[in-house]
C-alpha cells in the first residue's frame, strides 16, 4: 500500500512538474512608443511623448474624459456658475473677469509623502508668469490668469481674463511641488529652466503625485515609472511600467513581435497602413484598435489669392473631391469624413444647418463657370476671360507617405474640374517656421491640427490671427480668412456664456465655416493602437489626452 | 616629429574654429525657432511677449553676435546647455561618443578581420571562381541598404529564432558592459556588412598592384617564402591607400550611423547630431559637429603617422627621402 501510494505520489508530481505553472499575475509592462520625451518638467515644452509619460506619474486639475467632457482628476467638482464656483467678476482696469473656486481632493500626495496643496498652485503661477520662466503656456498663466488666491490648503481662487465661458479648462497649468521647486527657482530664476529637478534630477522623490513616479531614465531610450508609495487613488495593476523609445517604426513592429515590447501605444506609434497589414498577420495574439481622433485633416485656403478668393471657387474644389473614394481606398473606410473642424462625438458638434460637400463634378463645373473660369483650354484646364489659366500650387509637408498619397488622388480630382494642380512638399521644420507661418505658400497647403474638445477657434479662424509682421507673425489663420461673421460668432463663444446661447454660437461657427470654406475639411485621422490580448482597458480617449492619464483602469489577465 | 605634431594640430585647431562659425551660421539660418512655434500656435501671445520670450533663449541677436558669445563661453569652458535634454551639453555628448567609439571600434576590427584575408585572397587569386564570389558578395554589401539589412537581422535573430534583444542598449538598469554585448551584435553585423565589402574591394585592387611589382618578384626570385612575400612585403605597401580609407571610414562611422541607430535604438553620435539639429539644440548640434570633425581630423594625423610607419621613404617634413 505504501508503496502505491509512493508511486502515485511520484506520478502526481512528476505529472505536475510538466503542467505550466498557472501565469503569474504580470506586474511589469514594456509600451513601446516612436519618441522620446524632450523633458520632464509639466510646463516647460510640450510634445506627445512627453505628454504621454506625464500621464502615467502626474495628475491634472481637470481634464476632458473619454466621453469628451471636463472631468476633475485633482478637484472635487468642476466649477460651474450653476454650483457657485465660477463668478464674474470686473477687474479693477475694467476687464470682464470669470473668478473660479477649486477644492482639492483631501487625499493627494506628491511622491515623497508631501501633501499637494493650494500652494503648489500658486507656486506654479508665479514661477510661469515670471517672463524668464520659459514656460510654453506662457499666455495663458501671463495673460488669462491674472491671479491664484491661496485660501486653504484645499482651496484657491483662479482668476481669469480669457475662457470665459469654460474657466475649468487650463493648458498646461499643472501644480508644481513647491517644496521642492521653489529653492531652485529662488536660487537662480534665469536658471531654473535647465535646473529644475525634473531634469537635473528626474528620480527625485517628490515630483509626481499620479499613480506611478519615475524610477529611472536612461535618456533617449528608456523610463522605468513604479509605483509612487502615496498614491491614494484606485491601485493600478502593474509595479513598474517600462516606456522603450524606438524610433522606426518597423523597428518598434518587429520588437512587439519579438516580445521586447508588450503594446504600441496609439499617440505615439505605428502608422495606418503598417497596423491594418499587421492586423491581418497577427490578429490572433493582438488587438488593433482603429480610433478616430480630434485630428482633423484640412487644405489651407490662401484667400489673397484671386481664384481663391471666390468663394465659388472653393466650393468647387470641395464638390470636386470625392473624399467618401479616398477614405475608402486608402484608409480601407476608416477615416471619417469631416464637414467643419468639430468631431461628431464634441458635445457642440451639430449638423443642422451645416453644408455638407458631396462629390458632385457637375456641380463643381457649374460653380466654376459661374465664377467665371468658363472656359476649357486644349489641355483640359479652364480659363477665364483674361485667358489666365486655373492653377493652383498644393503644398503638404514632407514625408507623410500617406499624406502625399492623399495629395496626388486629390491632384487627379480637381484635374477631372479642369483645375490644374502643382505638387509641392517641404520638410515640417519649413513648413511651421517659414511657409506657414509667414504665409508663403500661394494658394492650397494640407496638413493637419490636432485639437481638445470645443477647441476655441480663435486660433485658427478669427481675422486677427491672420500671421503678420505686425502681430509678430502669431496666430495659425494662415490662409488669411477674414470674415465678419466668423469673427462675431467665436467673439460670441467667449462672451455669451449660458449653455443654451454657447450651444447656437457654437452652431453659428461650424455653419459658418462649412459655408464660407475657410478651410478645405477632408477627415478626420485614425490613430491605431496595438495590445495583446492579455491587457484590457487600454483605450484611446479620441482627444490629445492620452490613455496614459486612466493607467489605473489598465488591467492584465 | 614634434614639430610636425605641433603643426597639424594647430592647424586642426584652426579648421574647429572654422568649421564652429560655418557650422553655428549654417543652424542659425535655419527657418524657425522655438518661439517662432509657440508664437504660431497661440495669437493670444502679444508683440511684446514674444520679444521677452526670444531675449530669453537669447534668440533676439544677430546670428554672428550670438556665436562670438558662444566662441567666449566655450573658451572659457562652458559649452552651455542642451536645450532639448535640459542637461550640460558635454553631459549629453559625451555619453554618445562613448556609445559610438565603442560601435566604432567593434565595426572596423570586424570589418577589417573580414576585409584583409578576404581582399588578399581575392588578389592572389584574381578572376577565378572564389575571386568572383568574394567580388559578388562585396557589391551586396555595398549595395545593401542598411535600414533593410537592419530590419531583416531584427526578423531572423529577434523575432524568428529570439536569440539577440531586437533594440536597445542594455537592459533596464544593467549597468554592466556585459550585458550590452547582445545589444551590440547586430548593429555592429549590420555596419560591418556595409563596411567590409568597400574595405575588402580596395585591399583586392591595392594587393594586386603590389604583387605585379618588381619589388615582389625580386623577392620571389630570392626565395622569400609566399606568405612572407604577401604578409610582410605586398601588404606593407599595400596598406598606404587602405590607411585612407580606414581613417575616412572612422569620420563617416562616427556621425553617420544614423539610420542604423535609429532602427536599433542605438544612442550614438549620428542620431544626437540629426536630433539636435533639427531640434535647434545649439550648443548640442555644435559640440557634436565639432567632435565628429576633431575625430576626423585626429584620423587624418593617424593616418599622417601611420604612413610613414609603412613607408620609410615618407618623412615627417612632408619629403620622400
Amino acid at each position: 500500500m505504501d508503496r502505491r501510494l509512493t508511486a502515485f505520489a511520484f506520478a502526481t508530481c512528476s505529472f505536475l512538474s510538466f503542467v505550466p505553472a498557472a501565469q503569474a499575475a504580470r506586474t511589469q509592462i514594456t509600451i513601446g512608443v516612436n519618441q522620446f520625451p524632450s523633458n520632464f518638467h509639466p510646463s516647460i515644452d510640450t510634445t506627445v511623448a512627453k505628454q504621454f509619460v506625464q500621464g502615467l506619474v502626474l495628475r491634472r486639475l481637470t481634464i476632458y474624459g473619454y466621453d469628451w467632457t471636463l472631468e476633475c482628476q485633482l478637484c472635487t467638482e468642476i466649477p460651474t456658475a450653476q454650483n457657485g464656483r465660477v463668478k464674474p467678476v470686473t477687474l479693477p482696469d475694467g476687464r470682464a473677469a470669470r473668478a473660479v473656486s477649486f477644492t482639492l481632493k483631501p487625499d493627494i500626495y506628491w511622491s515623497d509623502g508631501t501633501q499637494v496643496t493650494s500652494k503648489d498652485f500658486v507656486f506654479a503661477w508665479n514661477w510661469g508668469k515670471d517672463p524668464q520662466s520659459g514656460t510654453v503656456n506662457y499666455n495663458q498663466v501671463s495673460n488669462d490668469i491674472v491671479s491664484v488666491e491661496y485660501k486653504d490648503d484645499r482651496n484657491f481662487v483662479i482668476t481669469r481674463t480669457q475662457s470665459l465661458c469654460n474657466p475649468a479648462e487650463f493648458n498646461d497649468f499643472l501644480p508644481l511641488p513647491a517644496h521642492v521647486e521653489r529653492p531652485i527657482w529662488e536660487k537662480s530664476k534665469s536658471d531654473y529652466r535647465v535646473r529644475t529637478a525634473y531634469d537635473s534630477d528626474p528620480t527625485r522623490a517628490g515630483l509626481h503625485d499620479g499613480p506611478y513616479r519615475i524610477a529611472r531614465v536612461e535618456r533617449g531610450s528608456t523610463i522605468v515609472v513604479e509605483r509612487n508609495p502615496y498614491w491614494k487613488g484606485q491601485r493600478p495593476q502593474f509595479d513598474r511600467i517600462v516606456i522603450k523609445s524606438i524610433e522606426n517604426t518597423a523597428a518598434l513592429e518587429s520588437n512587439l513581435k519579438s516580445g521586447d515590447i508588450d503594446f504600441i501605444s496609439g499617440e505615439n506609434g505605428i502608422s495606418f497602413d503598417q497596423a491594418v497589414s499587421f492586423q491581418k498577420r497577427n490578429a490572433d495574439r493582438f488587438n488593433i484598435e482603429f480610433k478616430s481622433m480630434l485630428m482633423w485633416e484640412f487644405v489651407n485656403v490662401n484667400v489673397d489669392d484671386p481664384a481663391l478668393k471666390d468663394i465659388r471657387v472653393r466650393r468647387a474644389l470641395m464638390y470636386g473631391l470625392d473624399r467618401g473614394a479616398i477614405s475608402k481606398q486608402i484608409f480601407e473606410g476608416r477615416q471619417s469624413i469631416a464637414d467643419t473642424m468639430y468631431h461628431p462625438q464634441e458635445p457642440i458638434y451639430t449638423d443642422d444647418g451645416v453644408v455638407k460637400y458631396g462629390f458632385d463634378r457637375a456641380k463643381a463645373g457649374a460653380l466654376l463657370a459661374e465664377a467665371g473660369w468658363d472656359k476649357v483650354g486644349a489641355d483640359g484646364i479652364r480659363t477665364n476671360a483674361k485667358g489666365e489659366r486655373l492653377s493652383f500650387e498644393l503644398g503638404t509637408i514632407a514625408g507623410n507617405k500617406t499624406r502625399e498619397l492623399v495629395q496626388q488622388v486629390m491632384q487627379r480630382m480637381w484635374r477631372e474640374i479642369g483645375i490644374d494642380v502643382r505638387l509641392k512638399t517641404a520638410p515640417a521644420r519649413v513648413v511651421f517656421g517659414e511657409i506657414l507661418r509667414r504665409r508663403q505658400f500661394p494658394h492650397l497647403y494640407m496638413m493637419a491640427f490636432a485639437a481638445w474638445p470645443a477647441n476655441d477657434p480663435e486660433a485658427v479662424l478669427h481675422s486677427h490671427a491672420v500671421p503678420s509682421e505686425a502681430n509678430g507673425w502669431s496666430g495659425q489663420n494662415f490662409g488669411g480668412y477674414k470674415s465678419a461673421a466668423m469673427d462675431k460668432a467665436i467673439d460670441a463663444i467667449q462672451t455669451q456664456c449660458e449653455p443654451e446661447q454657447q450651444q447656437k454660437n457654437w452652431a453659428d461657427v461650424q455653419r459658418t465655416y462649412a459655408d464660407e470654406l475657410p478651410q478645405l475639411p477632408l477627415f478626420f485621422r485614425i490613430n491605431t493602437q496595438v495590445t495583446p490580448k492579455w491587457l484590457h482597458g487600454i483605450t484611446q480617449t479620441g482627444h490629445q489626452f492620452a490613455s496614459t492619464w486612466w493607467v489605473e483602469r489598465w488591467t492584465a489577465d | 616629429m614634434a614639430r610636425f605634431l605641433t603643426e597639424r594640430l594647430l592647424q586642426a585647431l584652426l579648421v574647429l574654429l572654422v568649421m564652429s562659425f560655418v557650422v553655428y551660421m549654417l543652424i542659425g539660418l535655419m527657418p524657425g525657432d522655438p518661439i517662432d512655434l509657440m508664437i504660431a500656435s497661440d495669437p493670444n501671445l502679444t508683440a511684446a511677449d514674444a520679444v521677452r520670450l526670444k531675449a530669453l533663449y537669447g534668440l533676439d541677436k544677430p546670428v554672428i553676435e550670438r556665436y562670438f558669445n558662444w566662441l567666449m563661453a566655450a573658451l572659457s569652458g562652458d559649452l552651455g546647455y542642451s536645450r532639448l535634454a535640459a542637461q550640460p551639453t558635454l553631459a549629453v555628448v559625451l555619453p554618445r561618443m562613448g556609445n559610438t567609439a565603442i560601435l566604432m571600434a567593434c565595426t572596423l576590427l570586424l570589418a577589417l578581420g573580414i576585409a584583409l584575408p578576404a581582399g588578399i585572397y581575392a588578389a592572389r587569386k584574381p578572376y577565378t571562381k572564389l575571386d568572383t564570389l568574394v567580388n559578388f558578395l562585396c557589391f551586396g554589401g555595398i549595395s545593401m541598404p542598411s535600414f533593410w539589412l537592419a530590419l531583416l537581422l531584427i526578423i531572423l535573430f529577434a523575432v524568428t529564432l529570439g536569440w539577440l534583444p531586437a533594440s536597445g542598449m542594455a537592459p533596464v538598469g544593467s549597468e554592466r558592459f556585459a550585458d550590452r554585448l547582445p545589444y551590440l551584435v547586430m548593429p555592429v553585423v549590420t555596419l560591418t556588412l556595409l563596411n567590409a565589402g568597400v574595405l575588402t574591394r580596395h585591399i583586392r585592387a591595392a594587393m594586386m598592384e603590389q604583387l605585379r611589382q618588381d619589388y615582389v618578384r625580386t623577392a620571389r626570385a630570392k626565395g622569400v617564402g609566399e606568405t612572407a612575400v604577401v604578409w610582410k612585403h605586398a601588404l606593407r605597401n599595400g596598406m598606404i591607400p587602405i590607411v585612407t580609407i580606414i581613417s575616412h571610414d572612422i569620420g563617416t562611422l562616427f556621425s553617420g550611423a544614423v539610420v542604423t541607430e535609429t532602427i536599433f535604438g542605438y544612442l550614438g553620435m549620428g542620431k544626437l547630431i540629426y536630433d539636435s539639429v533639427m531640434g535647434n539644440d545649439f550648443n548640442v548640434a555644435l559640440v557634436a559637429l565639432l567632435a565628429a570633425t576633431a575625430m576626423i581630423l585626429l584620423a587624418n594625423l593617424i593616418a599622417d603617422v601611420a604612413y610613414a610607419a609603412l613607408d620609410p621613404r615618407v618623412t615627417f617634413a612632408g619629403r620622400k627621402a
